[in-house]
């Protein structure tokens, strides 16, 4: 049992606390993470819009719906000028009005998506450059996401950094040994891994890995900028 | 309303109530009410606490008017209920290391007069010793590697020799690959040698690979 008096005072001083601790807590990485996370949100908003305009547009105009196979082209040509079609209907001004609109929400998003990839890009250039110069800032924020922090990322072995992404596989692997452990998580989006012949992958992402692993050092302790001489050693 | 054997906790048919301190619900939470006073059903699915009791833990050493350090506290699901067991002469340290949780943690401590949120490392004493007292229970449900050392080292700092401890051990994140009972079995050799344990209970199927550990101090740590 606490006295009232001692309780409220203890209260009221660790809520008063805790409130400095939670401001204080907000860091550049979640910046960078919200960031992310937002544009990935952003991606599947706009892959479900532009597949609702499809579907719509499609009653009207279904060759031009099928000829052009990229949404954000597609969508920019719903916007443009008035087109003829042999199968569609044709479609009264309020009706093309109203899908317009949509379209233009539609676009809208690919716009905002690529105004995000510019701003990952800035913040990662400023908090960790040379996890940016090997994997570039929107990889490079899927790694410091998926370790949760730049201060997590830094202290991860390199083993670890190439399979951020792969849990599923890698538990899968250590329950059952007859299964073969993965090669890379996300780092299969990395161009260098892509390129790569199937059976070299494992090698270039463990490379890889390697070189991001002191990369996320550096940056997290403050190290010299040292990112062109790592990428140098993958290559 | 039926009270149970224990302090604050109250059934009525299969479920498990505790008496609202404050009016409303915390987290989505139904109520019940029964002349004046209003009760908050305590989902075994959600407490691993409530899931003790389900289970037929025979005690679980929490009294009203205790002094409580929550360790993992979270959004304060478990902690609600707890304040409400304590009442307004006990008090809840509420302790969570995740500002997303804490946040949350912040305005149910504001509702209620005898909690009060920390935003701490549980496996860094130093940190938060000089924010809390000597309490009479500790509750700890941290799904962290080294949970068991951790939670022996806040029992030895800061639970008053007597006083009763809750340790729920989440076999996944001590080792995702070891059989589940063996590590409930590890724990409880290297629990027996700090404390006493009164009560252990498997949670299955409320929640899974889980146990919980009610343990008593009666001596001093030597850790």
């Amino acid at each position: 049992m606490l006295p009232k008096s001692k309780a409220a005072s203890l209260r009221d001083r660790n809520i008063a606390l805790t409130k400095k601790d939670i401001r204080e807590s907000v860091t550049p990485d979640q910046m960078i993470i919200q960031a992310l996370y937002s544009y990935d949100e952003l991606t599947k908003i706009a892959h479900n819009l532009a597949g609702r305009i499809r579907g719509w547009f499609s009653l009207t105009n279904p060759e031009l719906e099928h000829r052009i196979s990229d949404n954000r082209a597609f969508v920019e040509q719903v916007l443009e000028k008035e087109t003829k079609s042999a199968m569609g209907a044709r479609f009264s001004d309020p009706d093309m009005k109203q899908l317009k609109e949509l379209a233009k929400s539609c676009l809208s998003i690919f716009q905002e998506q690529e105004k995000l990839i510019i701003y990952i890009d800035t913040l990662m250039k400023r908090h960790m450059p040379n996890v940016f110069v090997l994997v570039g800032g929107k990889l490079g924020a899927r790694l410091l996401s998926m370790a949760g922090s730049s201060k997590k990322l830094a202290r991860m072995p390199a083993s670890t950094i190439q399979l951020l992404g792969a849990e599923k596989a890698l538990f899968r692997h250590l329950i059952n040994k007859k299964v073969k452990p993965p090669k890379h998580g996300v780092l299969h989006e990395h161009p260098l891994v892509q390129k790569a012949d199937r059976n070299r992958r494992g090698k270039i992402a463990r490379t890889l890995a390697d070189k991001l692993a002191i990369a996320a050092k550096v940056d997290y302790f403050g190290g010299k900028f040292m990112g062109d001489k790592l990428l140098k050693m993958i290559r | 309303m039926k009270q149970k054997k224990f302090d604050g906790i109250f059934e009525n048919g299969n479920r498990l109530y505790t008496k609202n301190l404050v009016r409303g619900s915390v987290y989505g939470e139904r109520l019940f009410k029964e002349g004046k006073h209003e009760y908050r059903e305590w989902d075994p699915k959600r407490s691993k606490l409530s899931a003790a009791i389900m289970k037929g833990a025979s005690q679980i050493g929490l009294r009203e008017h205790h002094v409580v350090l929550y360790l993992g506290a979270s959004t304060g699901t478990t902690p609600s209920h707890i304040s409400d067991i304590v009442g307004n002469r006990g008090f809840v340290f509420a302790l969570d290391f995740a500002p997303r949780m804490v946040r949350k943690l912040v305005f149910l401590c504001e509702q209620r007069k005898n909690m009060a949120p920390l935003l701490a490392n549980a496996s860094e004493p130093d940190t938060y010793q000089d924010r809390i007292t000597m309490v009479d229970y500790v509750y700890q449900d941290i799904a962290q590697r080294d949970q068991l050392r951790i939670f022996l080292l806040n029992c030895s700092r800061f639970l008053e020799k007597g006083g009763f401890a809750a340790l729920c051990v989440k076999a996944r994140s001590v080792d995702v690959a070891r059989r589940p009972k063996d590590i409930f079995l590890e724990t409880r050799k290297e629990l027996e040698k700090h404390l006493t344990i009164i009560d252990y209970r498997e949670l299955d199927p409320f929640e899974k690979d889980h146990c919980i550990f009610i343990c008593k101090k009666t001596r001093d740590l030597h850790l």
